[in-house]
Parts: structure tokens; C-alpha cells; sequence
């Protein structure tokens, strides 16, 4: 709420320093960004990871500082690709300080971090957010005492009230202008684990950048630690690398033997040691730790029997919010985009280039409305997952899942994304992010499509009630939706046994204490995803719906099967009565466009994978209309509405309806259904997954994967059906 | 096989420390597995056993290591919530296991 934004002009010469942000999940970071750089900021991803980049600028005394925005991490270590980014940004991009925010209330944790950056022998800032919290539980900082003991400045804050954050800024400025620059203290790890990190150090002389940053000693620790990347590193660029190694694997049996534990745990310790040791002289807790709020929230919330209900409940409220309040908007934005086609076809001079005006109003149009239709549910499915994540809510239902999860061998937070695709398999692609572990992620994003979406559900509206009695309605849309979760579990296992093997990650959360989600930061975050959603999706939806538009309209030349305009004049000439020759008219029309589908490249095609999909009981014209669905799959209903030539059709045309009947057998009518479902999902979800998985690998690999799939049960389900003759 | 020298090798580290010599993850004794210790009663990390360095450093940078003071704060099947201080973690009874405690007053 709070926004201090400094009015120093632009344009006055000053000195400009880049700040790296850093600190643990949940210290409130994020609220101090946007406090810091108001709207001066952009999203992007680090190059060759999903690890979102944020950067801002503000101006603080006519200092232009940049402020880079490492991910949330607890640690400095090279397990997970967030702490491998938090630690190159500082190494690699040279900031001129860290700024760490440090949950006060929760303080020899957040300062495991803290120390790390210091171990880097960066100048650093501790921001003790969330100081309020800190004293109301009870816990007394000595600030000043701290800060000799770390030999960092530390600043008292309440980011979300605001407090503090000039402050901040006067110290930013107060330590980029410092010469030489501040070190940190350093963390002394004891007798026996120095004198190893001295002989490594000395080892290392000669093998470290010139710039000086990371230092030899810092070197040292990490491969004490048996650090993967700096083992990586130093095997690729040290000279002496093979003697370097020996002597660290020396110095690891040396302390296992002389302390009796792995160096890893030995330096942890140490750390902890040094924290606790700060803590003791500068911090008083008057209050012995007992059930906070928080934790009374917790009996009922994750209570043994009330947790589902309550959970269960809250994703009816997720739902309801998303598809109840976004439908009507997303009618408004269909009508604007289908406003903007009818005008410009109005407007369009008569004759002129009908060709770009196809392009324009059926491709273009079309495609970007296609994109952006989808928006308002989007923005309101984020605005819900925010509030779930800010509040802290998140955290405990992957909590709660995890068991269930957990047989399918997927995690707790994979949960969210497959609920998330009953409504759209895009954003649950794009929730799938939560995941840490990287084969997890994949699993969940390659299987998310199988949760049936919104989009399938005209094809099952229309086919539905064209084949089956009443009684069934529900009980077959049921069958569907079940068939796609018995699915999704079984690929789940599937991948998780053999592309995804391996040992399942280990469950660890932070459970964040419960907090009122802040208007502006629950917006913020809604808005930086609805983004993304609409830059990068957007623009590749709309080249394949550029693609899609050719193929539904080329070749333009057709030998028609009779001459249509003839026929349409003689209607016209013939004095009916006018509403007869209307009718007339729209038939002719009607099977003209079917004929152009037909002749049309998508047609050929169509025509061209008959022999493929005869066996799954299909013809050329399902075919053909199935190449429509994967632009979206609603576009099902209304391809079959053109090649059966009944004019604009919907899930509830009557005539479509009867086309089908007469033409199929309600075994092909739920084929259709079932290929539907599970066949290859629509070509945002494609693009989206390559650009989440960050390889056209995986991408194609579910397109083919669930095609695959989506065959083989079709042709297992028509010709068993076939031959024992139900539903023929 | 090569799985069981680093933890026998602790486990008589462990023994040594102790004078009784008590074999760990008895209840009776001091260390016993996390996920055996009753919901509600504070207890103090001993050690991490067997874990690979990837759960190690984990559990580190969540604050559990050595000396930690824990409680267990959830009693039904699933993961467990452990308390560490101020934070709240969930955590994974397989990887519980790994963490041995002692409970205290």
C-alpha cells in the first residue's frame, strides 16, 4: 500500500549500483520489492532454468540503484536450481551488495542464509523484516550488538507497513559509497576444520578468478562441503585439478575420523554455531516458545478429519471464483473480439484483398481472441492461487495431499496443478512451478492435460445427447471425467517407474505462519503470471493459429461440384417467398462451405489419415475436425457444424445433433469422446509445456505420448466394441 | 551392501560419544527416530543418520541440525508438522526417519 517512491528527477548523473535482494521463502521479500521499485520492474526467466529473473530500479539520493531479485532460498547450496541462481547472480554478476531480508521472528534460521552471503565476503545489508511480529512473540533484538558481531548494518523493518524501507535506502546508499568496501565478519568453523580449509586454500592459489570473487577460501568450504558444482567447476578450469580433488576427499576422511561426522554436517553445525552464539549475546527472549496463533489455526486446518472437507471446500471456492465470475467476462471479451471481426468485415471495401480480410478477422482475430478469451479465468485462478499462497494455505494442502499424492509417487504440491486442470490445462502447466524437484514437475506437467478441461466439455455436450438416453446424461459425462483421473495416476506411476525413476524427493516444507494476504501483493503476483500467460503463450498461439487459418483456407482455387453462385441467383431470380429462398440461400452456402472444407489442405488431410483412423471408427470428417480441436478443442463442435454443412453450430445444435446420429453409432460417438480426452492436447498446452519444461523435447513428447495413448484405447475400446456388438 | 559401512561407521561414532553404548532408535533410551517421538513432547536433535548429503543440507538450512530443539505437532498418518524453533515444517516420514532425537523437558 505504502509506496515510497522517491521523487529524485531523472536524468540527474549519479552513481548507479545494482543491489542483489535475497532471502528465505516467505521473509516478506517480495513485499519489500515492490516497496522498493514500485512499478520499475520486469519479469523474465534466467536463461536455460523456470527460475523467474525480476529486476527494478529506484532512485534514492541521486543514486541510480538496480535491484535484481534472487529467488527465495534457504540456502546457499547447488541442490536446487533457485540456490544455484541465488549464488551465480553473485558471483557472476558482480552486485555491488546484498540486501538479505531476514524474518526476525523466526531469526537463527533466516540467518543460516545470511551467513552464507558472508562466507561469499560480499557488503551486505540485513533487513529485519517483520520486527513487529518479532517483539509481539516476544523476542528482544539487540540491532546494534548484532550488527558489530556480523560487521553488517542492520535495519529494523515492517515491509508491508512500509517502516523501515527508507532507512533501507539511506543504507544502500550510506554502503555503496563506502571505500574500501565493508567485509562481513567471518565464520570461524574450529581448529580441525580450518586447518583443512588452509591446505585447501593454499591448494587453490593460482586456480581462482582474478576477480577475486568467489574467494579461495570460499572455494575451499564449498568443496569441503562436496559442493557438485564447484567439484564441477574446478575439474574444468584448475590446473592442478586431480591433486586439488585428492587432497579435499584427504580432508573429508580426515574429519569424519578425527569428528565423526560428514563435513557438510560438521560446517552446518558450525554455522548454526555462530548464529546461536550472536544470538545469545544480542537477542532476549522473554517468552517460552508455545502454540501460536498460527499453530491454532493448524488444529482445525489440518485437523485429521476436518482438514478435507475444509480443503475439498476451498477448491469448490477456487473453482466457483475462476469459472462462476470469469464466464460472464470471458462473454464480454467474445463478443468484443466477434464485434471487431463483424466490423471490420462491414467495413471492409467490397471485393478488396478478401484474402487479408480472412487473415485478419479469422486468423488473427480469431487466434489472439482465441488467447485472450481465456484471460479473465487465467487472471482469476492466479488471483485465487495468490491468496491461497500469501495466506499460507498453500503450504498446508500440499500438506495435506501428500499421502494420497505420495501412493501415485507424486508430491503433495502436485495436487494443485492437476485441480487446476478440471478448468485449463495452461495455467496448471504454468502452477506446476511450485515443484522443486525437476523429474516431479515434469511428471505432473505431462500428465496434467489427462484432467479433462473446460474446453472438452462442448464435445461432450454435443455428443453426449446425440447418442445416449437421458438417464445417462450424467452418469457418461462422469465415466469421461473419471477415465481421464484413472489415467493420469496410471501414467503418473508409469513415468515415475521408468523416464522419471528414482528415488522420490524428500518431503520438506516450510509451513510459513498464517498471514492476511495484502491487496497489492496478492494483485501483483496475479498480474506478473497473467503476463507471462499472455506474452509468450500469445504470441506462438498465434502463429499456429496463422497456420491452422492456411489450412482451413488453401488452396483458394476449387472445382466446385455444381456452380453455387449460379444456383444462388437462380434462387433469388425465382420470385419465392422470402423467408423459402433465405433458407435456400444458407443451404447452398452451407454446402459450399463444406465442399471448401473438403478441398481445403486440413480436408486433404483429413481425407489423407482415413485409413489411420478407420479401425478407431472414424471418417475424414472426424478427422478433419479433430485437426481443428488442436487449435482448441471446442473447435470440435464446430468444424463437424462445417463438413456436416448445418451453418453456425453449437453444443446444443438439434441438427448436428441428428447428422451425427444418422451418420454414426453411439460406440463412434463415444470414441470420440474418449479420443478426445485423452488424444493430444490443444496447441497452447503444447506451447506452454515447451516453454515450462524448457525443451521442444517434452513437449512433443506429450503431444505423441498422449496421441499414442489416446489410439491405442480408442482402437482397444471400437474394436472390442465392435465385435461384441454393443453400442453398434 | 555399500550402503551399510558409512552407517555401521556412525553408529559405533555414536555409541562412542555415549558411554552406555545404547544402540539408537531405542525409545526407552536417548535417541530415537523422529517419527516414534509423541505429538507434543519437546525433544533435541541428535544426529542425522544416513541420510544423503542432498537430505542433509535440507535439513540444515531448515534449522535441524544438532541441538535443535523440536515437537512434533500433528499425530495423524502423513507427514509429519514438526516445529523447530519458530518454523513450521512439513516433512516426510521417510525422511524423518533419518532424525534421530532426544525428547526432553
Amino acid at each position: 500500500m505504502a509506496c515510497e517512491c522517491t521523487g529524485v528527477a531523472p536524468g540527474i548523473q549519479g552513481l548507479r549500483v545494482t543491489v542483489a535482494l535475497a532471502g528465505n521463502p516467505n521473509s516478506g521479500k517480495t513485499t519489500l520489492f515492490n516497496a522498493l521499485t514500485c512499478s520499475r520492474q520486469h519479469v523474465g526467466n534466467y536463461p536455460g532454468v523456470t527460475v523467474e529473473k525480476k529486476e527494478g530500479e529506484f532512485e534514492h539520493d541521486g543514486m541510480e540503484i538496480h535491484v535484481i531479485d534472487l529467488p527465495g532460498t534457504y540456502s546457499l547450496t547447488a541442490y536446487s536450481p533457485e540456490e544455484l541462481v541465488a549464488r551465480n547472480v553473485v558471483i557472476n554478476e558482480a552486485p555491488d551488495m546484498v540486501v538479505d531480508v531476514v524474518d526476525a521472528s523466526n531469526l537463527e534460521r533466516n540467518l543460516y542464509l545470511a551467513v552464507q552471503f558472508m562466507e561469499l565476503g560480499i557488503p551486505m545489508i540485513l533487513a529485519f523484516n517483520m520486527s513487529d511480529l518479532a517483539e509481539a512473540r516476544g523476542h528482544s533484538i539487540d540491532i546494534e550488538r548484532l550488527s558489530e558481531l556480523f560487521q553488517v548494518p542492520i535495519i529494523r523493518m515492517v515491509a508491508h507497513k512500509g517502516q523501515g524501507i527508507q532507512e533501507l535506502k539511506q543504507a544502500i546508499v550510506h554502503v555503496a559509497g563506502q571505500t574500501p568496501a565493508q567485509q562481513p565478519a567471518t565464520v570461524k568453523y574450529g581448529g580441525h576444520i580450518e586447518a583443512e580449509l588452509d591446505k585447501l586454500t593454499e591448494a587453490l592459489q593460482g586456480s581462482v578468478p582474478d576477480s577475486g570473487r568467489p574467494t579461495a577460501r570460499w572455494l575451499a568450504l564449498k568443496l569441503l562441503e562436496g559442493d557438485e558444482a564447484v567439484i564441477g567447476q574446478i575439474r574444468r578450469e584448475a590446473k592442478n585439478a586431480i591433486d586439488v580433488l585428492q587432497k579435499v576427499e584427504d580432508s573429508r576422511n580426515l574429519l569424519v575420523r578425527e569428528l565423526g561426522d560428514d563435513a557438510e554436517i560438521l560446517i552446518a553445525d558450525r554455522r548454526y554455531g555462530f548464529i546461536s552464539g550472536a544470538c545469545q549475546e544480542a537477542v532476549r527472549s522473554t517468552v517460552e516458545t508455545r502454540h501460536s496463533m498460527s499453530d491454532r489455526i493448524d488444529m482445525v486446518l489440518t485437523h485429521r478429519v476436518l482438514s478435507i472437507p475444509i480443503f475439498l471446500l476451498m477448491m469448490f471456492l477456487v473453482f466457483k471464483l475462476t469459472f462462476a465470475v470469469g464466464d460472464p467476462l470471458m462473454g464480454w471479451i467474445e463478443s468484443f473480439f466477434g464485434w471487431l471481426g463483424e466490423a471490420i468485415t462491414t467495413y471492409w471495401p467490397e471485393g478488396a484483398a478478401p484474402l487479408l480480410q480472412s487473415l485478419i478477422v479469422d486468423g488473427i482475430i480469431g487466434g489472439v481472441g482465441g488467447v485472450v478469451v481465456f484471460l479473465p479465468n487465467i487472471l482469476l485462478l492466479f488471483l485465487a492461487i495468490s491468496i491461497l499462497e500469501d495466506s499460507g494455505y498453500m503450504a498446508r494442502a500440499a500438506f495435506i495431499m501428500d499421502r494420497f499424492m505420495h501412493k501415485i509417487g507424486l508430491h503433495g504440491k502436485s495436487f494443485i496443478p492437476m485441480l487446476i486442470g478440471f478448468g485449463c490445462t495452461v495455467p496448471a502447466i504454468m502452477a506446476t512451478r511450485t515443484l522443486e524437484n525437476h523429474r516431479d514437475r515434469l511428471t505432473t506437467m505431462l500428465v496434467a492435460p489427462l484432467m479433462s478441461c473446460g474446453a472438452r466439455l462442448p464435445i461432450y455436450a454435443l455428443i453426449i445427447p446425440a447418442f445416449f438416453p437421458a438417464t445417462w446424461h450424467a452418469r457418461l459425462l462422469w465415466l469421461i471425467y473419471f477415465i481421464g483421473i484413472v489415467l493420469a495416476i496410471v501414467c503418473a506411476k508409469l513415468l515415475r517407474g521408468t523416464l522419471f525413476k528414482g528415488e522420490a524427493a524428500p518431503f520438506v516444507m516450510e509451513l510459513p505462519p498464517y498471514r492476511l494476504p495484502t491487496v497489492r501483493g496478492v494483485l501483483v503476483h496475479m498480474w506478473e503470471r497473467g503476463w507471462l500467460y499472455l506474452k509468450k503463450a500469445g504470441t506462438l498461439i498465434l502463429g499456429v493459429s496463422i497456420v491452422m487459418w492456411a489450412l482451413l483456407t488453401f488452396p483458394q482455387k476449387i472445382e466446385y461440384s455444381r456452380d453455387y453462385n449460379q444456383a444462388i441467383e437462380d434462387v433469388s431470380s425465382k420470385q419465392l417467398p422470402a423467408e423459402e429462398a433465405e433458407e435456400l440461400v444458407a443451404e447452398l452456402e452451407q454446402a459450399r462451405a463444406s465442399e471448401e472444407l473438403a478441398n481445403s489442405y486440413a480436408g486433404r488431410i483429413g481425407h489423407a489419415f482415413e485409413p489411420l483412423i478407420k479401425p478407431l471408427g472414424f471418417d475424414w470428417k472426424i478427422g478433419t475436425a479433430m485437426i481443428g480441436a488442436f487449435a482448441a478443442k471446442e473447435v470440435f463442435v464446430a468444424q463437424m457444424g462445417i463438413v456436416y454443412s448445418v451453418g453456425e453450430a453449437d453444443e446444443d445444435s438439434v441438427p448436428l445433433r441428428d447428422k451425427l446420429r444418422e451418420n454414426y453409432s453411439p460406440l463412434v460417438g463415444f470414441c470420440i469422446m474418449l479420443f478426445s480426452l485423452i488424444s493430444a492436447p490443444c496447441m497452447a498446452t503444447i506451447a506452454v509445456t515447451k516453454r515450462e519444461s524448457n525443451s521442444w523435447k517434452w513437449a512433443l513428447f506429450q503431444l505423441g505420448g498422449l496421441t499414442a495413448l489416446a489410439y491405442v484405447i480408442t482402437l482397444i475400446v471400437y474394436q472390442v466394441g465392435s465385435i461384441c456388438g454393443i453400442g453398434v | 551392501m555399500t550402503m551399510d559401512v558409512p552407517i555401521s561407521k556412525k553408529q559405533d561414532g555414536e555409541a562412542n560419544a555415549k558411554s552406555e553404548g545404547e544402540a539408537p532408535g531405542t525409545v526407552n533410551g536417548c535417541a530415537m527416530p523422529l517419527p516414534m517421538l509423541r505429538p507434543g513432547q519437546p525433544a533435541c536433535v541428535e544426529c542425522i543418520r544416513a541420510a544423503g548429503q542432498a537430505i542433509t543440507r535440507k535439513l540444515s538450512a531448515m534449522g535441524i541440525v544438532h541441538g535443535a530443539h523440536v515437537m512434533v505437532l500433528n499425530s495423524q498418518p502423513g507427514p509429519l508438522m514438526l516445529r523447530v524453533g519458530e518454523g513450521r515444517y512439513a516433512i516426510g516420514r521417510g525422511m524423518a526417519q533419518h532424525i534421530l532425537v532426544t525428547p526432553c523437558q
